[in-house]
Formats: structure tokens, C-alpha cells, sequence
């Protein structure tokens, strides 16, 4: 596939250019700063369930799980559940009360409770890191992509025209356009993924998928290959360009060559002990109600019943595709067994573990379902590219340059200052995502979610929930709950194995989590601010039944 | 945390502006709903759905996920469980708050 691939670039560039004409179309819609930023509250939350889909289902999905179980077997599928359980968190007990009682961003939420600058401050900070953070996988994986289809650039190049292109999308259309962009993507990774597993059950499976998972039960995964040293003997048999039914007899044939080995649907083998388990999985199941892109979607439907069924639609979607996923990371494995070897051995784990279902297209349908499986990872790294970038504008010029610095400024002011921001953020995700080239994409946004989950995970719940929290309890929890989880991160990135007594894990939630909420829990007991707390709890649980309609049970409260 | 009959809002009444934020005085609190009590019931099911399966599949259990289950690992099918139980509770949470 390294060479120059002109129908798949064709239709690449085919579906880069429809994303760039919608929101082109879409700038229409954002002079004002409602338009820009939630697109008046008015979008249909069928077409909102599908975009929260999309952005959602970042690179971190669509390449990252499914690369990683390609790797390394089932343990990895654990990424996709955690990112699936955490929407039922959100739908059970956060999604309602913050529709309700926000207006733009997060941080409107907390300030119906806690007003003072402090607390907005804060919000901006935590949701520059975390956002910042989570666009970095996503210009990772378009880098990858896009140097696999033209080989002759470098990827730092890819990653800036990724980034580039962007911020174009978002500053062009605002929240509508991202929107509609985003429901489009959407479709586009849902079709690719379901042809791919398809084609592949239907060519190599014999039209059974349950087929994929007995036949990868006696596989061995790459990454224990290579790790036992049989790499070399391995490909000497199977050369590296040995694909489809000669990949697959190969993949078979290390069961033999190892039969006390592990197989990739042995669970437990890539987590090394539990503490790492339940660090990850903590970290996914509260991660999602501390993702501010993902939340700030629940403002861009008319009330709390429409984001309800906005996020039914999402949960249910991405059930089948994080299903779908598993099914595709096995495929991967074995019918690219030989060349996942090679690049492990070479040392280009970034590029294995990213590239393995674009390459998974290209073997399956040649160059148009290269292409097809491009344009639905070009898709999936945009749709959530653009949902962080226009997040990320929104909470600084919002909160930051219209609450806290300029409040008379015009709305022209805002919407520039949000663009402005828009390009700066851009850069610094480019440059972090050359320093962290090598990494897993969903790993990497699995971290993140670690942070989301230290930090405004519990600010979020205990503001919703809690009545006895405090204005100093919100201030602590977020400090801590960001010293705790950066620390543990930028250690677990420096090669860290310990702080003092404290073991580093793969994922910062394990400390972060209940830092976060014991910092919270304390501060708040020794204080006495509780804001306008019975106003907020009115609100956010529609006490009077006369919000949106479907409290009547409540007034029963 | 204080039970609503200590609370008396006015029903569908705006915001008190000069309602007290102190903690000293008692404030509703949003458990005492029929939908808070489902959400979290629900929410406490399905935590301890993940979890289990979470620490079942962990290398210190990795035997027992491994025995084989209609000829694949229990694993697999734990894992399969936690997205069935996340789309019955989530339905479940629906047509109990939409009535």
C-alpha cells in the first residue's frame, strides 16, 4: 500500500471535501454567538444522536480499539466497553439535570449553583487540558492515515494539515455546521465498519462471524509472538507481504509454536494485575461525564426529553459498532498477521496498532474500500477534531473572554476571539501530537479519560447531586482531582514506575477519582456555601414538573 | 442532606433571589424523586455489572474467564453481558421517567 493510491485518495478527497462544503455552507448560521456555539439549541436530536455518535467514535474507535485488539488480543476489546458503559452513566444520572440547567457550556451549569470567577476559571483550565489531550490522538491517528496513503511527506506535515483543515470546518460553521458534518461522518463510520466486517466474513469466514472468533482462539496475538523472539523464524515461513488465506494459516500456526501461549481471546493477559484493571476501567466508566465536547452536545437540542432520546440513539449505536469493533480487531489479526508482525519488530508500534484497519480495507476491497475506510477514519478523526476544537473555542471565548474579561463586547468580538482561539489550540495539538507520534490512539484518549474523571466528573455529580457541596468544596475538587491525574500521567509518559510508595498504572484514575471527591467531600464539610442550591436543585431535577414535561414524578419529591 | 417535606417550594414559582446559601439552613434534596431513585438504583446495578466483570477479566482471574463458555472463553461473553445490561437499563430508565 505504500504506493501513490489514486482512486483512494479520489474518494478521500471526495468526502474531505463534502465536510469542508458543509461547513462552508454552514457559516451562514454563526454571526451569533448562540448559532456558534449550540447552534440555537435547535438541532433534531435524531440528527444530535447521530453527531454525539460521531463524536464520539473518534480515531480512538475506529482505528485505536480495533488496532489494539489486532495487537494484542481480546483484553484490549475492554477499551471499547469502558467507552460504551460510561454513556449509561450519563444517561442515568447526569445527561437530564445538566441539559437543565445549562444554557452554552459546562461551566453555565455549575455557575447557576456557584457564581464567582474561581469556579469558571477552573472549568476553562481543566477543559483546555482535557481537550487539548483528546485532540492530540486524533491528529495522531490522521497523521498515520494519511502517511500511509502518500508515503512521500512527513507525518508532522499530515498532522498539521489534519489540524489545518480542522479548524477550517469549525471556524467556518460554527455548532450547525459541525453538526450536520458531524451526523454525516457518522454514517460514513458506522458503513465503513459494518464493510468491512462483512466483506471479510463473507470472503474469509465463510458467511459466519461467530467463525472469526473460534478461529482467533487458537491465535496467538503479534505482540506475544515477538515478545517470545520468534519473530525472525516467523517470517522467514510467512513473508511479510502474505495477506488473506496464507496470513491466516500463518496466524494458526502460532498456536502450534506456542501452545502453552496465550490466545487472542484469553482474557487478562495484557492487564498485568488488577489495580491496572480497575485504573482503566474507572477511568472509561466516569470518564464520559467529565468530557465537556461530549456534554456541551446536550445544549444543542430544545430540552432534557430530546437529549434523553439523543443519547439512546448514541447508546444503542455505539453497542453494535463497539461489538463490531471486536469483530474487526480479530479480522485484522489474522488476516494481517505477517505484516503486524514485522512492523512490532520494527519497532513502529504507533503505526501497527493505527494503520491495521485502513490496511484491513485495502486487502478486503482494494483500493475504492481503501478508500471507503479512509474517508470513515478521516471521518471519525474530524468528527471529533471538530467537537473538541469547537468545545474548546466556545468554553474560552464564552466563559473566559465574554463572562470574565469583556462582558460589553459585541457579538462580532466573540465569535473572533472564538476563532482566534480556535488556531492557537490547533497548534499546540499539533505539536504534541509529533512529540507523541508512537502512541495508541485509544490508549491515549483512554488517559484522558482518566483526567475527564478526576476532574469534572465529580465536580459535575457532587454539584448535581449533593446538596451539602460547597463553593470551596468545587474549587478543591477540581485542583486536586488535576494535580493528582496530570501527575500520574506525565509520569506514566516519563517512564515512572513509582511516586514514593505509589505504584504509576496505566491509566491516573485509580488516585485521581477519589482525590478528587475525598478533596471534595472534606473541603465542603468544613465549609458552609452551598450557593443557590435549592434554585439549581429545582431546576436541574424539574422539581415543578414544569420544565420540559416529564417531571410530574418529581413533584411528587 | 434534608428530605423535601423540610423544603416547601412554591410550585412552578421563579427562583427565590434571596434563598440562602448557607449550609447551615436545610435545602431540598434531589434523592427524594421517583426518577433520582430509579437513576440511581439502575446506576448502582449496572456499576456493580461493569465492575464484576471488570475485575473477573483481570489477569488475577484469568482462568476462571478463560473456561470455556458454548465453545468461547466466559470472558468474551462477560463482556457481551455488559453491553446487553447497559442497553436494558438504559431503556429501562426511559419508559420509567417518560411514564
Amino acid at each position: 500500500m505504500s504506493d501513490f493510491n489514486i482512486v483512494a485518495i479520489a474518494i478521500l478527497a471526495v468526502g474531505m471535501a463534502t465536510f469542508f462544503i458543509i461547513g462552508w455552507y454552514s457559516r451562514r448560521w454563526t454571526k451569533s454567538t448562540a448559532e456558534f456555539y449550540v447552534a440555537g439549541g435547535q438541532i433534531p436530536w435524531k440528527l444530535n444522536g447521530v453527531a454525539m455518535f460521531s463524536n464520539y467514535a473518534s480515531a480512538a474507535s475506529f482505528l485505536g480499539v480495533a488496532g489494539a485488539v489486532a495487537l494484542f488480543g481480546i483484553d484490549n476489546w475492554w477499551l471499547a466497553l469502558g467507552f460504551f458503559a460510561a454513556w449509561v452513566v450519563v444517561v442515568l444520572i447526569l445527561a437530564s439535570p445538566l441539559r437543565r440547567s445549562g444554557k452554552y457550556t459546562v461551566a453555565d451549569a455549575l455557575q447557576e449553583r456557584f457564581s464567582g470567577p474561581e469556579i469558571r476559571l477552573l472549568t476553562i483550565i481543566a477543559g483546555i487540558v482535557i481537550g487539548v489531550l483528546y485532540l492530540v490522538p486524533q491528529l495522531v491517528g490522521a497523521g498515520h492515515l494519511f502517511n500511509l496513503l502518500i508515503p512521500g511527506l512527513d507525518y508532522i506535515v499530515w498532522v498539521a494539515i489534519a489540524g489545518a483543515f480542522t479548524a477550517a470546518i469549525v471556524l467556518l460553521g460554527g455548532m450547525r455546521g459541525t453538526s450536520y458534518n458531524q451526523a454525516f461522518q457518522g454514517i460514513i463510520i458506522f458503513g465503513a465498519m459494518v464493510l468491512l466486517l462483512v466483506l471479510a466474513v463473507i470472503l474469509y469466514f465463510n458467511w459466519n462471524p461467530l467463525n472469526v472468533l473460534t478461529e482467533a482462539d487458537s491465535v496467538v496475538p503479534p505482540t506475544v509472538l515477538v515478545d517470545e523472539g520468534l519473530a525472525d523464524e516467523f517470517l522467514a515461513e510467512y513473508p511479510v507481504d502474505s495477506s488473506g488465506e496464507d496470513a491466516i494459516a500463518g496466524a494458526q500456526s502460532t498456536g502450534e509454536l506456542l501452545p502453552d501461549a496465550p490466545t487472542a481471546m484469553t482474557p487478562g493477559v495484557n492487564v498485568t494485575d488488577i489495580l491496572n484493571q480497575l485504573s482503566l476501567v474507572l477511568g472509561l466508566f466516569l470518564g464520559v461525564v467529565g468530557l465537556p465536547h461530549v456534554l456541551i452536545r446536550l445544549y444543542t437540542v430544545k430540552d432534557a426529553v430530546a437529549a434523553r432520546k439523543s443519547t439512546e440513539l448514541t447508546i444503542v449505536s455505539l453497542a453494535i459498532f463497539y461489538t463490531m469493533t471486536l469483530f474487526v480487531g480479530l479480522i485484522a489479526m489474522m488476516l494481517l498477521y505477517p505484516l503486524l508482525v514485522d512492523l512490532i519488530n520494527e519497532g513502529e508500534m504507533g503505526k501497527a496498532t493505527n494503520t491495521a484497519v485502513a490496511e484491513l480495507g485495502g486487502l478486503l476491497g482494494g483500493d475504492i474500500l481503501l478508500g471507503i475506510v479512509l474517508a470513515g477514519a478521516m471521518a471519525a478523526v474530524l468528527s471529533s477534531a471538530v467537537g473538541l476544537l469547537i468545545q474548546m473555542t466556545t468554553t474560552v471565548a464564552h466563559d473566559g473572554y465574554t463572562v470574565l474579561l469583556r462582558p460589553e463586547s459585541s457579538e462580532q468580538q466573540r465569535v473572533l476571539v472564538a476563532r482566534a482561539t480556535g488556531i492557537v489550540l490547533t497548534v499546540i495539538a499539533v505539536v504534541l501530537s509529533v512529540i507523541l507520534k508512537e502512541e495508541n490512539v485509544a490508549q491515549l484518549v483512554g488517559m484522558t479519560f482518566g483526567i475527564a474523571a478526576s476532574t469534572f466528573a465529580p465536580v459535575l455529580l457532587m454539584t448535581v447531586w449533593w446538596t451539602r457541596f460547597t463553593r470551596q468544596g468545587v474549587i478543591w475538587t477540581f485542583i486536586v482531582g488535576l494535580v493528582v491525574s496530570l501527575l500520574f500521567t506525565a509520569a506514566r509518559y516519563a517512564g515512572v514506575e513509582e511516586i514514593g510508595p505509589i505504584p504509576v498504572l496505566v491509566n491516573p484514575a485509580l488516585y485521581g477519582v477519589p482525590a478528587a471527591f475525598l478533596a471534595g467531600v472534606i473541603v465542603s464539610l468544613l465549609t458552609r456555601d452551598v450557593g443557590q442550591v435549592d434554585h439549581f436543585m429545582r431546576m436541574a431535577h424539574d422539581r415543578d414538573g414544569s420544565i420540559d414535561g416529564d417531571g410530574g414524578e418529581a413533584a411528587a419529591g | 442532606m434534608v428530605t423535601p417535606d423540610q423544603v416547601e417550594p412554591t410550585e412552578g414559582a421563579p427562583p427565590e433571589p434571596e434563598e440562602s446559601t448557607s449550609a447551615d439552613n436545610q435545602h431540598w434534596s434531589p434523592f427524594s424523586t421517583t426518577q433520582a431513585k430509579t437513576a440511581w438504583g439502575l446506576m448502582a446495578i449496572f456499576t456493580i455489572i461493569y465492575f464484576s466483570v471488570a475485575i473477573l477479566t483481570s489477569a488475577e482471574f484469568a482462568e476462571l474467564a478463560a473456561t470455556p463458555v458454548l465453545g468461547l472463553p466466559l470472558g468474551f461473553w462477560l463482556g457481551i453481558g455488559v453491553i446487553i445490561a447497559g442497553l436494558i437499563i438504559t431503556r429501562v430508565y426511559l419508559m420509567k421517567v417518560e411514564g
